[in-house]
């Protein structure tokens, strides 16, 4: 069940690409434009408050595009509720990703 | 000077080192994902022929953020502070031992000197190994805390003793007052870990 915790701007900007379909840490990365310094150890927070899920990629997708099978995450219902009521309280949440991600499309396979 | 490095095997090599930061449990995994990351990165830059020195810095900026994530999994922050003063004790107490050593005990070659140097350096080698055993959570660490802290008070305590006095005040309060904070505090984190 998903812990209610205080999400920060970065926590609801990784949410929020989340929930863009932006699923693995670099991609993350490049479309909230955070280092990896801060994404990675949010990810975990946010994996284990139980707003998000991490999974491995299905080997066969990968060796299809012959790279490694990439760790990949994904929004929970907690993870949705929260972001919807941190896309209330962050008012330029939702345009700042918009703004990055233009042009930027998910890396997955 | 261009960068040329060809293959991403620098960074994974990067990966691998901040790993050991990681307790063991942990770290496989972390390592898989970080490597895999990193490689398919390069694998796209590669194909999109974007490979070139502003990309690679990219990627170097990237890993460098692993030591954070590698810092996150250490969730005691008494443990990471412990290991930090381990190593600035270890290098204090080295570097006076080793003078000592190479001075008292090689040059002038004096028994006493020679001896207690000596053990300063065993002590500094302890406070280390103390500390990677903090960070990799070894079944070991606390006969190794409980050695190294008694050692270091005993050692401290005779050397400001008369005749010789080879150590001054503040020596005696860094080596073996360090020493008995970290056995105090490194039993009441363990105990504080249990309860809850």
């Amino acid at each position: 069940m998903a812990q209610k915790i205080n999400l920060s701007f970065s926590g609801a900007a990784i949410l929020q690409a989340l929930a863009h379909n932006y699923r693995y840490g670099f991609d993350i990365m490049d479309v909230t434009g955070l280092p990896s310094g801060t994404v990675y150890p949010a990810l975990r927070r946010l994996e284990k408050a139980g707003l998000a899920v991490s999974k491995w990629e299905d080997e066969d997708t990968a060796r299809k595009d012959q790279r490694p099978a990439r760790k990949y995450y994904e929004l929970t219902s907690g993870g949705r509720e929260t972001l919807s009521e941190a896309v209330g309280r962050y008012r330029g949440l939702e345009r700042t990703i918009k703004k990055v991600t233009k042009g930027v499309k998910p890396s997955r396979a | 000077m261009a960068v040329r490095i060809q293959t991403p095997g620098i960074y994974l090599w990067l990966i691998r080192a901040i790993s050991l930061l990681l307790p063991g449990p942990s770290r496989s995994e972390w390592r898989r994902e970080w490597d895999a990351e990193i490689v398919s990165r390069w694998l796209l830059l590669k194909k999109w022929e974007r490979l070139n020195a502003h990309s690679k810095l990219d990627l170097f900026r990237r890993v460098q953020g692993a030591l954070l994530d590698a810092v996150w999994f250490q969730q005691s922050r008494t443990r990471l502070t412990l290991v930090a003063l381990n190593m600035l004790v270890a290098l204090l107490t080295g570097f006076g031992a080793l003078q000592e050593f190479i001075v008292g005990g090689i040059r002038y070659r004096q028994l006493q000197p020679f001896l207690i140097s000596l053990m300063g350096i065993i002590v500094s080698i302890l406070f280390v190994t103390s500390g990677i055993a903090l960070l990799r959570r070894w079944s070991t660490v606390r006969r190794l805390i409980t050695l190294t802290g008694t050692l270091s008070i005993l050692l401290h305590v005779y050397g400001v003793l008369p005749p010789h006095r080879n150590m001054g005040f503040f020596v005696l309060i860094v080596g073996a007052g360090y020493g008995l904070v970290m056995l105090v505090v490194f039993d009441w984190n363990e105990r504080r870990t249990i309860v809850s």
